[in-house]
């Protein structure tokens, strides 16, 4: 800046009076350190208060017995609610502070980094349509105004790399679509995420394809304070050789806002070396008990069909 | 010398017309190299304080700064150690706190403290509760929740829910634009208030008090959260906490402050709705959209939060260089016309006595709109010094005195300018 630090010599006036004020320090109401001081503790102030939030709202826990056994042949959704099971973080200890943390890892270890579940490949055709009363039919959604299909009687939509067929019940849609996923939603916070492919290998552990995909499915970019329950073995059936799930909630997170979600991972891994993966979950988290009865008809279906049970 | 824009009387060392601010440099006819409001800065140049807050010399712009430096490592240290609450209502109310500081500190609300305090923040911060919680929550929530839970790490841009995109990305900035003007504009309107920068500061205040409420709203999960403190995902965290404490906030005031800005107008009284106006609260929603599109989309991306950052701090840097080029012209066309028209129209305006430039404590003179050495305009001076100034005693009569020889202030005042009312 060039501004000279003496005044000019000759003013275009006399000046009438004395100046008012003795520095520009008076043109202000507070000094430097007030100012510094009053923003800063405003700002403490109220990260207390947040702080107090924090602690003062705190929802009901969401219980941890909702890992149900899929393919239990009914396939009409009321699949066997297994025991509880520990999830990290609530209800299974203090929910505040360091030590609320669970025994269990957030992030579930894999179990065998070696092998990967990625490889696509092919499987014999399926044996027959979905079951249940509503999905008796494989036909494809009818998209709807927006080219979002959807449907109003229950239908199922195929995984092309392993001719799986997903069941969608009434009133949800699918949202993408690719040869080895098959994401579908309700508008009402329920969400089914489904992925299959040839692993090549029968002998491959449903539990493993949990632990070494959890980064996949859930990213720690947007899945934030994760907490798991152990990964459970379930009981085969069919020519399901290998069944598994996870029960987990998170808070999801972006720079327009964050959600608290709730939701379940099952995978199974077929005689002929084919894995099915479904993860269905539910915003928020605190609903998930009321959703999950819309939930598990996805579950059941998908998975008695992919057994040959249906 | 006389200024070759009004022809006034200027003593041989200034290098700024006191009446019209014309540079009188060789080769700066423009001014782009001195701002008006702080000449240390150019016009062309990213300074956020002295362009929010556009009543600081560059001594207080300086508190301000060390403040807002202070308290956010403070919260991003919070951020680091995963106290999620803390971090997310502190970073939310950094910036509608610092400026309810600054608006004390320059005496902006003059003898209406309750209407800016409670009509700016609070007012503002209920209807920003109340639209977000209609958007979030009570009549969008599933598509929201397509947006936040839904496939977005697993289906990709494919996912994608179009109506949930215009809902969130287009509809919500319209309306909020609308809900952030409504008391800024009420301000505005006042007599007191009448001056641009008044005007921008109004619109700076409402656009950060709704960023805080709106922040508050739809991160209410992280306090509701069954855990309080967390280790994961917290280097997302601080980008989102950078966003809320900063672009966000920053990216809503301002915006707001170009439109409420333009309401009031350059000359005497505000301008009202006028075409200028609506097209700058165009702008200041085609701000938002363009901001809000570019998070929601650039969130498919690897990384996607941090670009998100990175898009914000675009739109912001155009935002701020908006204002700064808007309040240039702004104060230098209105000394010219003022100055042309020799009416008089500007002596609320101008020095009334010989005083300091706020920004150099060179000697400004009598009747003077800018200091001759370092070219600042007289109107971005705080209440304080414009009563010392004697700006606030000029009579209506004196109003139509000619530019040249100032007018002599009464005598009684002399002796303590400042005295008068709240200054």
């Amino acid at each position: 800046m060039s501004t000279p630090s003496t005044p000019p010599s000759v003013p275009p006036s006399t000046p009438r009076s004395t100046p008012p004020v003795k520095s520009s320090d008076d043109y202000f109401n507070s000094s430097r350190i007030k100012v510094i001081g009053m923003i800063t503790a405003a700002t403490v102030a109220v990260g207390a208060l947040g702080g107090i939030a924090g602690i003062a709202f705190d929802p009901k826990p969401v219980g941890k017995d909702h890992v149900i056994q899929p393919g239990s042949g009914s396939g009409s959704g009321s699949g066997t609610r297994l025991g509880p099971q520990s999830l990290g973080g609530p209800g299974n200890s203090s929910p505040h502070g360091r030590d609320a943390r669970s025994p269990f890892t957030s992030r579930v270890p894999s179990a065998d980094v070696t092998s990967s579940p990625s490889s696509v490949g092919s499987v014999s055709p399926g044996t027959g349509g979905l079951t249940g009363s509503p999905s008796d039919s494989t036909e494809q959604p009818v998209p709807t105004q927006d080219g979002t299909p959807t449907n109003t009687d229950g239908s199922g939509t195929t995984i092309e790399a392993t001719d799986v067929d997903i069941y969608v019940p009434p009133n949800w849609h699918v949202d993408f679509q690719d040869e080895n996923r098959v994401f579908q939603s309700d508008d009402t916070g329920n969400f089914s995420f489904a992925f299959s492919y040839a692993s090549g290998d029968p002998s491959t552990a449903a539990g493993d394809v949990i632990t070494q995909n959890l980064d996949n499915l859930l990213p720690a970019e947007n899945y934030t304070q994760l907490q798991t329950s152990d990964v459970q073995t379930l009981d085969p059936f069919g020519s399901v050789v290998s069944l598994a799930g996870i029960e987990y909630e998170a808070l999801w997170v972006d720079n327009q806002g964050s959600v608290s979600i709730h939701g379940q991972i099952y995978v199974g891994v077929r005689q002929d070396g084919t894995v099915l993966g479904i993860l269905v979950e539910h915003v928020p988290a605190e609903d998930f008990e009321a959703a999950f009865p819309d939930l598990t008809p996805i579950l059941d279906n998908s998975f008695n069909r992919f057994g040959g049970v249906g | 010398m006389a200024c070759p824009t009004c022809s006034s009387d200027n003593p041989e060392v200034a290098s700024f017309c006191y009446r019209c601010g014309t540079s009188l440099r060789a080769g700066d006819a423009n001014r782009m190299a001195t701002y008006a409001v702080q000449s240390a800065e150019g016009v062309a140049q990213f300074a956020l304080i002295s362009t929010v807050m556009p009543h600081t010399s560059r001594r207080s712009a300086d508190n301000y700064r060390w403040a807002l430096i202070l308290s956010g490592v403070l919260i991003l240290g919070a951020t680091a150690l995963g106290l999620l609450p803390i971090a997310i209502a502190a970073a939310a109310f950094l910036v509608p706190l610092t400026y309810l500081v600054y608006v004390d500190d320059v005496n902006l609300w003059e003898e209406a403290p309750a209407a800016v305090v409670v009509g700016l923040f609070v007012a503002t911060g209920a209807l920003s509760v109340l639209v977000s919680l209609f958007f979030f929550d009570w009549v969008f929530d599933g598509q929201w929740a397509q947006i936040a839970g839904g496939g977005r790490a697993r289906g990709g841009i494919g996912s994608l829910s179009f109506p949930a995109l215009l809902i969130f990305a287009v509809l919500l900035p319209v309306i909020a634009e609308v809900a952030k003007n409504i008391f800024a504009v009420l301000l505005a309107a006042r007599p007191q208030f009448d001056d641009m920068i008044d005007g921008l500061t109004f619109g700076v205040a409402a656009g950060t008090a709704y960023a805080a409420f709106e922040t508050c709203v739809v991160y209410a999960p992280v306090f509701t959260s069954q855990t309080f403190q967390t280790d994961q995902g917290i280097s997302s965290w601080l980008v989102v906490v950078l966003n809320v404490m900063v672009i966000k906030s920053l990216i809503y005031g301002t915006a707001t402050g170009i439109a409420v800005a333009s309401f009031s107008g350059k000359g005497e009284g505000y301008d009202g709705f006028t075409p200028a106006y609506y097209a700058n609260f165009g702008l200041a929603v085609g701000a938002n959209v363009a901001y809000w599109l570019g998070v929601r989309l650039m969130a498919y991306l690897p990384f996607g939060n941090a670009l998100g950052l990175i898009w914000g701090f675009a739109i912001l840097a155009a935002l701020v260089l908006k204002i700064r080029m808007m309040l240039q012209v702004a104060l230098l066309e209105a000394a010219v016309e003022a100055a042309a028209k020799g009416d008089g129209s500007d002596d609320k305006r101008s020095t009334f006595v010989e005083t300091f430039c706020p920004e150099c404590e060179n000697l400004l003179l009598t009747n003077a709109s800018f200091c001759i050495v370092c070219g600042t305009s007289v109107r971005s001076t705080s209440r304080q010094a414009r009563a010392a100034m004697g700006m606030r005693h000029v009579p209506v009569t004196v109003g139509a005195a000619p530019p040249g020889p100032p007018a002599l202030p009464p005598a009684e005042q002399d002796a303590a300018p400042a005295e008068d009312g709240d200054a």
